[in-house]
C-alpha cells in the first residue's frame, strides 16, 4: 500500500486512574487509516475498541488521558491536545461519531431539527434560522426520512428506533466530516433494520467521501461492510488485514477463538468451541502475550516475551509467536483453514 | 414424531392490552404446540408480541381469548391454587440482561433461593444452603459466590445466576428470554453450551426468544416466526433456513448478516411488504403445508407456496 495514511496513531498508551491505581486501557496500540476505506475493529467488551477511537476526537472520560504515542492527523499530533478549544477544531467538523444506542444519544426534549440545526451551526458557523432550517430539512432527507417538513418539528420519543439512528447519523455527518467512527451502530436494531442502516452508511459514505470506523463484535456486520479488519485484545490490535486475510486466513490465536465461537460454524447438539478464562486485569503489568493464559496452545516464549507483529502478506500482520520462523510449525486449525466451505455448505 | 408428549399446548391465543379505545391486540391467532425435551423458539423483531407470548405461559400476562394448557391442563386464566404453584415450580424463566435482573441489594445465596423461600419448598436452612449449593456448581459456579452481591461478577457469571435461580425450582419448562443477546460473542458460547447441557441432564425443554437468528438456527429444534403479533410460519430449524416459505421469513433471513465476506457482500437483501397480501375476499388460514412445516396465507398464497415446494424438489 503505497497510499499515505491519512490518519496515523503511533504506539498510543491511555491510561484511566480508578480508585487511586492506574489503570492501562490502550498499550501502545497502533493503526494507520487510509482515506476512504471502511475498517472495522472487532474485540470483546473491555477489549478497549471503544477508548482507542474516542481518544481519536477527545472524547475520553475525564479520569483517562492519552499518557504515550502519537496520532497524526492533518498535520497535528492529536494526542497532544488537551484543551477543549483544540478538540473543537476536529470533533464534528473533521471526525464525527456515531453511538450505540439512539435513546440515549439523542436530546430527549429537543425537537430534532433543532438537534441537527445545532451541529451545522457549531461546526460551520451558519447562524441564520431559514437557512439553518433548511438546512437540516436536507439532512433529514439525505439520511432517507420521509417527510421531513412535518419530522423536523417532532421529538426523538416520536420515532422508532431505526428513524431515531437515521437522526444520530444525520447529526453526525451535517458538517460532512473526514472520518466518520461508528460505535456498534446497529446493536440495539433488528436485523432488518440493521440492513438499512448499514446501507445507509455505506451510502452516505461514497456520497460524501468518508473514511468510516466501524466498532462491532457481530462478525457477520464486519463481513458486509469492511475493507479491512484490526482485531483488538486487551488494549492493543493483535491482528490487522484485508476482510478476507482475517475471515479466510486468519493467524492469531484470539482471531481463531473468536472465529470458532461463531454459531454459524458449530454442529447441532454439539458443544461451541469456548475461549476459557477472563481477559486480563489492565491494572497489572502484562509480561508475554495477554492473551496466552486463555490460549491452549501457547508457546513458552508467550508468556515470557511480547511478540512484534510479524508480517503474514504486505498487507495482513499478526502479533503472534506463532508466525516467528524459530517457533515450531503450528497450523490453522481445521474450522479456519475451512470456513469457507462450511458457510456455503449451509444454503 | 405424532408420538411425542405435548408439554405446552397454545390454542387460539390472543393477548390484549388496555381496553376501550386504547385497547391494543399485541398477539393474535397464534397456535402451537412445545414437545418434550425439545428446544422451541420464537423470533421475530421487537414489539412482535414474542416476549408477550413467553409471559403469557408464565401466567405474568393475562389471556384475552384462547387457552393454553401444560402437560394437557389448563393453566391461562382463572386456575385453582395448587395449579398455580405447580406452574410457578415447573415453569421458570430466565431473562435478557444480567445486570438488571439480579436485586443489586441482595446476595447471590438469596437471589437464587428466592423462590424456595416464597413458597417454602425447603425443610430446613441446612436444605436450603445445599439446594443453593447444588444449583451454583450445575451451572460451573463456586458455591463460595453464595456470600457476594452481583455487582462482583462478570455479565457471563450474572446469566448463570440467573440460570441458578431458575433451575433450583427443578423446573420442567423454561421460558429463556434472549438470554445471551446482552453477552460477549466468547461467553456467549459458554452460555449456549451451558443452556444445552443443562436440556440434556435435566431432560429440559427451552421456549427460547431471540432475534440473532444465527444462534437460533443453532440452538432450536423448531422455530416460529412472529411479526406484528402472528405466527407466519413455524417448520423445523433447518427446513426453515432451507426453504422458508412466507414473504415475512424469507425478508428475515434474507437481512442475517453471514460472517463470510465473499457471501455477504455478494447477498440480496428482501424486503418484506405486507400490501403484497391481499385477504379482503380469500381470508388466511393457519395451515401444515407439508408434515410439521406450518405457514399463515390464504388458498391463493397456499397454492403458490405448494408450487414453490414441488419445484424445489
Amino acid at each position: 500500500m503505497a497510499k499515505e495514511p491519512i490518519l496515523s496513531a503511533k504506539d498510543v498508551v491511555i491510561q484511566f486512574s480508578l480508585r487511586g491505581k492506574m489503570l492501562t486501557a490502550i498499550r501502545k496500540c497502533s493503526l494507520d487509516l487510509y482515506e476512504g476505506e471502511t475498517l472495522a475493529i472487532v474485540g470483546e467488551s473491555g477489549s478497549g475498541k471503544s477508548v482507542f477511537t474516542k481518544s481519536f476526537l477527545g472524547m475520553l472520560d475525564a479520569n483517562g488521558k492519552i499518557v504515550g504515542g502519537t496520532i497524526e492527523y492533518d498535520g497535528h499530533d492529536l494526542a497532544k491536545y488537551t484543551t477543549e478549544k483544540e478538540w473543537m477544531t476536529i470533533r464534528g467538523k473533521k471526525i464525527s461519531m456515531v453511538m450505540q444506542d439512539p435513546m440515549t444519544s439523542l436530546n430527549p426534549l429537543k425537537k430534532v431539527g433543532k438537534q441537527i440545526e445545532e451541529s451545522i451551526s457549531l461546526n460551520q458557523g451558519v447562524k441564520k434560522g431559514d437557512q439553518l432550517k433548511k438546512m437540516a430539512i436536507e439532512m433529514l432527507e439525505k439520511v432517507g426520512i420521509p417527510d421531513p417538513e412535518r419530522r423536523y418539528n417532532q421529538y426523538p420519543h416520536e420515532f422508532s428506533g431505526g428513524m431515531r439512528q437515521r437522526v444520530v447519523i444525520a447529526i453526525a455527518v451535517a458538517c460532512h466530516p473526514q472520518i466518520l467512527i461508528c460505535d456498534e451502530p446497529t446493536t440495539a436494531l433488528d436485523v432488518t433494520i440493521q440492513a438499512q442502516i448499514l446501507n445507509l452508511i455505506r451510502s452516505l459514505q461514497s456520497e460524501l467521501k468518508m473514511t468510516v470506523i466501524y466498532i462491532t463484535h457481530d462478525l457477520g456486520v464486519v463481513a458486509n461492510v469492511a475493507d479491512r479488519v484490526a482485531v483488538m485484545y486487551a488494549g492493543q490490535i493483535v491482528e490487522v488485514g484485508n476482510v478476507d486475510e482475517i475471515f479466510y486466513d486468519a493467524w492469531h490465536p484470539y482471531t481463531w477463538a473468536l472465529l470458532q465461537a461463531l454459531p454459524q460454524l458449530g454442529v447441532k447438539g454439539e458443544d461451541l468451541p469456548t475461549i476459557d478464562g477472563t481477559p486480563p486485569n489492565l491494572f497489572n503489568q502484562i509480561k508475554g502475550d495477554a492473551f496466552a493464559p486463555r490460549n491452549k496452545q501457547a508457546l513458552a516464549i508467550d508468556f515470557e516475551e511480547e511478540p512484534p507483529f510479524f508480517d503474514v502478506s504486505p498487507t495482513h500482520k499478526a502479533k503472534t509467536w506463532y508466525l516467528d520462523p524459530r517457533a515450531p510449525k503450528i497450523e490453522q486449525p481445521h474450522s479456519i483453514r475451512t470456513l469457507r466451505e462450511k458457510m456455503r455448505g449451509r444454503g | 414424531m405424532a408420538e411425542r408428549e405435548k408439554l405446552i399446548e397454545i390454542k387460539d391465543l390472543q393477548i390484549t392490552f388496555g381496553s376501550g379505545k386504547h385497547k391494543f391486540v399485541a398477539v393474535d391467532h397464534v397456535n402451537f404446540d412445545i414437545y418434550k425435551g425439545e428446544t422451541f423458539s420464537l423470533v421475530g423483531e421487537s414489539g412482535s408480541g414474542k416476549t408477550t407470548i413467553g409471559r403469557a405461559i408464565t401466567r405474568i400476562n393475562p389471556v384475552s381469548a384462547g387457552e393454553i394448557l401444560f402437560k394437557g391442563r389448563r393453566i391461562s386464566g382463572k386456575i385453582p391454587k395448587e395449579l398455580d404453584l405447580e406452574v410457578i415450580k415447573k415453569c421458570q424463566m430466565i431473562f435478557q440482561d444480567p445486570m438488571a435482573s439480579l436485586n443489586e441489594r441482595a446476595k447471590v445465596d438469596y437471589i437464587v433461593s428466592e423462590g424456595l423461600i416464597n413458597h417454602h419448598l425447603y425443610k430446613d436452612e441446612d436444605d436450603r444452603k445445599q439446594k443453593v449449593e447444588k444449583a451454583l456448581r450445575e451451572v460451573g459456579l463456586l458455591p463460595e459466590f453464595a456470600s457476594r452481591f452481583p455487582h462482583e461478577f462478570s455479565g457471563g457469571q450474572r446469566q448463570r445466576i440467573g440460570i441458578a435461580r431458575a433451575l433450583i425450582m427443578e423446573p420442567e419448562f423454561v421460558v429463556a428470554d434472549e438470554p445471551i443477546s446482552a453477552l460477549d460473542v466468547s461467553i456467549r458460547a459458554q452460555v449456549l453450551n451451558l443452556l444445552n447441557r443443562l436440556r440434556k441432564s435435566r431432560g429440559l425443554t427451552y421456549l427460547f426468544i431471540a432475534h440473532d437468528l444465527s444462534v437460533v438456527r443453532f440452538i432450536s429444534d423448531r422455530i416460529a416466526v412472529i411479526h406484528k403479533g402472528r405466527i407466519v410460519e413455524l417448520a423445523e430449524a433447518e427446513k426453515l433456513f432451507l426453504h422458508p416459505l412466507h414473504p415475512y421469513t424469507k425478508a428475515l433471513l434474507s437481512a442475517v448478516p453471514i460472517p463470510d465476506p465473499e457471501l455477504e457482500k455478494n447477498k440480496k437483501l428482501l424486503v418484506y411488504d405486507p400490501s403484497v397480501h391481499d385477504y379482503s375476499k380469500d381470508g388466511p388460514v393457519w395451515e401444515e403445508i407439508l408434515p410439521g412445516h406450518f405457514v399463515w396465507g390464504n388458498q391463493k398464497e397456499l397454492e403458490g407456496y405448494r408450487k414453490e415446494i414441488d419445484s424445489a424438489k
